[in-house]
């Protein structure tokens, strides 16, 4: 998975905990703005989808109105589960709209990050120089991270100051309150670095794609093991360092000038004037107009003055109709680009799926490897080279599956089962590649051709020798070099 | 990042006048980040290690060698990323663009880094310094620091056979035919002739012996082996500006294919050229050097060789000494020397007549011509006159 697709989840984290915190400081101010639990999760599904979704859908030509479908996909359970209490609805309404906005602000950034062709002009790639490229340089203005960290320190400061009214107000703080404080605080300095350094590895990612860099094929993974130790002393940091320590406060400044303020400079001031020579509010009023009988003058005057009034409204009218008629133009013709959209989201979220699938297939062969290596740790071999002999992939169960697998391990050899292919020139192909796997190949690939487009059903034990001419031919393949042609044949062929 | 520090100071300041644990950590994050994580990165960054093997590499044109060198984290601090941009002549340049390795570095860690080289022409080039450049993870400031160590790199000159620069490719020198008859080179078959007493029957010929019905005998050429000494005229006057590139590139070629032609043959081979010599040639050269003059004592071997083509190498042009001059000054020093071979671009007048003062001598002198041939008549003069002319490359296929 490429850094891009942690950063929408980084970001969301991020867009969670602070609104999730000003929440809560702001609950202690005023008791009747309390989140409820139930509203969590819905702040942190809706920034995530406002992520993702502006990190790779949204465009200048999307549609307005899948916007307030958007927002209104998260609204309305809302509205019914806030017991359709109008005054609760909006303050909830509000904390997702924040969560909703401050994601899609990430998401829209990370776009705006990857055309770098559009500030990048005709310079040439070779001119792409990331090695000064920081805060610290005399461009910092225009390095697209600032916007990152103004927000950073903007969340961090608004925090700060929501935390300091409530210190200052003496509000008591139970436990759990405290704990939840520490705990969402915790998370947004985790999160915020995290998307600090994501987004930035994410920056750095793009240029080194211009300017061609050579980037070491474990940069990302040490990166991030690196990263998670400053975040961990981070976020120790944070929680156990020192607070509340120096002496001289605000609060005791302020004391100690009152103090000499009523010791040395005790004058008293009077009112400059008593109460009774101020113009009193209740007497009639000094100024207005005399009220007088209107003559033709007056008349001619309204005349033009309602003339002026109502030609006025009419540009005001035109400009707004003009404006509309624009608008509503444009979304119409963006909005010839939804069912495009619909389908991209659609093959989106199908190939999130199948990665997700995937990754968590891997991970339970990865434990039941590690458990059953733990058991023959005595009998595995080891090579210098490679360590342990690397496993094989646990074996699909079904022809198809195993049809699946053939091609996708041929794929890894440089034999891609094009689209355009039947099983059967794919078997062709196989065939040609693999000469001392031939009569595998066409076992398996007639089974294949019975098992997917006959309607006979195989005996188990046809089934398992078929599988085993798989397994065969995944060996075979196993064997091959790297782009290795055959007999100078190609795939696509 | 003024702005930042001054940012950091608001939030200490906030921090120490109102309290509370957000405040205090907004405070400390903004220390830990512009202040703490800067300093301690900049000093720490300066420990890095970057291992440069110091040898020199040797490689002829078309060659290519990836070079390693390994940086080293002293520290316990992790590096986000390190980027490396090492000096590269352009003329042993891989690819259009140069090549720019990024990599991150763990506490303790180390990298190995290599970079191709290939050798497009000859000459000798220092790699380095190495520009270093140190990032953190937020992207606050980059750090560059400079790798003083070197690295030389020697490209030898193009060698070709002596057929692709349109000479003879059996040209022979070095090893000559004798005016004293008195070793018979058993190679060199002269002829045939009736049988006398006194023949070692080996030399019988017993084919012609067969059809003739009478013994006839195998006549050998008399042959002794001679020094070779190269002269190369690098006297940048002495080349026509339009293809002076091209010419002293050619010249240098010639010179380093007939080095190699002799020293293959198993002949002793010198060189003297009134030349200057790269500033970062290798130093356990055993060669001789006046002003403007480069010499190399005649020796046998693949080592004389490596040290002809290094030499061949590193030369480049002056204009202080003539190639007269140069004759006139190592004229004399030639001991042993029987066959003198001169690069040069042009056989002037001036040339011609030195070359006819050492045949006089009783040397054979063969002048391989880059530019222009002034003397057609010694042109193609049968082999082994005592001077020969030769247009080198004139049509031929060098391709320099």
């Amino acid at each position: 998975m490429k850094i891009k697709g942690f950063l929408p989840a980084w970001a969301s984290l991020f867009s969670f905990s602070v609104v999730a915190l000003g929440a809560q400081y702001l609950s202690l101010l005023f008791p009747t703005l309390a989140v409820p639990l139930w509203l969590w999760p819905f702040l942190l599904f809706s920034a995530l989808q406002s992520a993702y979704y502006a990190t790779y859908y949204l465009s200048k030509r999307t549609p307005w109105l899948l916007c307030l479908i958007e927002l209104a996909l998260w609204m309305v359970p809302v509205y019914f589960l806030s017991g359709r209490v109008m005054q609760v609805f909006v303050w909830n309404a509000f904390g997702i709209f924040a969560c909703w906005i401050m994601a899609r602000g990430y998401g829209s950034q990370f776009v705006f990050m990857e055309r770098v062709a559009d500030y990048l002009g005709d310079q040439g790639a070779s001119t792409v120089s990331w090695e000064y490229e920081s805060l610290s340089s005399n461009d910092s203005l225009h390095v697209p991270m600032t916007y990152f960290w103004w927000r950073l320190w903007g969340c961090a400061f608004f925090l700060a100051i929501l935390a300091i009214v409530v210190h200052n107000r003496d509000v008591q703080l139970d436990a759990l309150v405290t704990w939840r404080l520490r705990v969402l605080g915790s998370m947004a300095v985790a999160s915020g670095l995290a998307l600090q350094a994501g987004s930035y590895l994410f920056r750095l990612q793009i240029l080194w794609g211009y300017a061609k860099a050579d980037v070491s094929a474990s940069l990302r993974g040490v990166w991030i093991r690196n990263l998670g130790i400053v975040l961990l002393l981070g976020v120790l940091l944070v929680n156990l360092a020192p607070v509340d320590y120096w002496p001289l406060t605000a609060a005791r400044m302020g004391e100690i000038i009152r103090r000499l303020a009523t010791r040395e400079f005790t004058i008293s001031l009077e009112p400059l004037d008593s109460p009774e020579r101020l113009p009193s509010a209740g007497g009639p009023p000094a100024m207005g107009f005399p009220q007088q009988a209107a003559g033709p003058w007056g008349v001619l005057l309204a005349l033009l003055i309602a003339l002026l009034v109502g030609g006025m409204a009419l540009v005001i009218l035109v400009v707004l109709g003009f404006v509309l008629v624009n608008l509503i133009g444009g979304e119409l013709e963006r909005l010839k680009g939804l069912p495009r959209l619909a389908v991209q989201v659609y093959a989106g979220l199908r190939d999130a799926l199948r990665t997700l699938m995937g990754s968590l297939r891997t991970l339970g062969a990865d434990l039941k490897w590690k458990a059953s290596s733990k058991k023959q740790t005595g009998s595995q071999e080891f090579s210098p080279k490679t360590g342990f002999a690397r496993r094989s992939a646990p074996l699909p169960k079904g022809v198809r599956a195993m049809f699946r697998r053939i091609a996708k391990v041929s794929a890894r050899k440089g034999l891609a089962f094009h689209p355009a292919q039947t099983a059967s020139e794919f078997g062709q192909v196989l065939h040609k590649h693999l000469p001392s796997a031939k009569n595998s190949v066409e076992g398996f690939f007639s089974g294949y051709q019975t098992v997917r487009y006959s309607k006979q059903s195989l005996s188990a034990a046809a089934k398992e020798h078929l599988l085993q001419l798989g397994e065969e031919i995944i060996k075979e393949i196993d064997g091959l070099e790297k782009g290795d042609k055959g007999n100078g044949t190609d795939v696509r062929e | 990042m003024v702005l930042w520090k001054f940012l950091t100071l608001l939030a200490v300041g906030l921090a120490l006048l109102w309290e509370t644990r957000p405040a205090y950590a907004l405070a400390y994050l903004s220390v830990l980040l512009f202040f703490a994580f800067q300093s301690g990165q900049k000093r720490l960054a300066a420990k890095i290690e970057v291992v440069r093997p110091l040898e020199e590499h040797f490689l002829f044109p078309g060659d290519q060698r990836a070079i390693t060198l390994q940086v080293i984290n002293p520290t316990l601090w992790p590096f986000a990323w390190i980027s490396l941009a090492d000096r590269i002549p352009r003329n042993l340049m891989t690819g259009q663009h140069a090549q720019r390795p990024v990599f991150s570095l763990s506490p303790r860690g180390s990298h190995d880094v290599s970079f191709q080289l290939t050798a497009h022409d000859r000459g000798v080039y220092r790699l380095g310094p190495l520009d270093l450049f140190v990032g953190d993870f937020f992207g606050i400031r980059t750090q560059k620091y400079q790798v003083q160590k070197g690295q030389t790199v020697v490209v030898y000159p193009r060698i070709h056979e002596l057929g692709d620069l349109n000479l003879p490719s059996r040209l022979t020198f070095g090893s000559f035919q004798a005016l004293q008859r008195m070793n018979p080179d058993p190679t060199r078959l002269a002829g045939l002739r009736r049988y006398q007493m006194g023949d070692p029957l080996r030399t019988i010929h017993w084919p012609a012996t067969a059809r003739t019905q009478s013994l006839q005998v195998k006549q050998f050429d008399h042959t002794v082996t001679a020094t070779c000494v190269l002269f190369l005229n690098l006297y940048s006057e002495d080349y026509s500006v339009a293809r002076f590139y091209v010419d002293t590139e050619t010249a240098i070629a010639v010179a380093a294919s007939l080095a190699n032609h002799v020293i293959r043959r198993g002949e002793s081979c010198g060189l003297v050229s009134n030349a200057v010599l790269a500033q970062h040639l290798p130093g356990d050269m055993a060669t001789s050097q006046g002003e403007g003059i480069v010499q190399l004592r005649a020796r046998q071997g693949t080592g004389q060789l490596t040290q002809i083509l290094t030499i061949l190498a590193g030369v480049n042009t002056q204009d202080q000494k003539d190639f007269p001059s140069l004759l006139t000054e190592c004229g004399h020093q030639l001991e042993g020397a029987a066959v003198l071979l001169w690069v040069v671009p042009r056989d002037t007048p001036d040339i011609v007549e030195h070359a006819w003062g050492f045949a006089n001598r009783g040397r054979q002198v063969l002048i391989f011509v880059v530019e222009e041939v002034r003397h057609q008549e010694l042109l193609w003069r049968p082999p082994g006159s005592s001077l020969q002319v030769f247009a080198v490359a004139k049509g031929g296929t060098l391709g320099l």
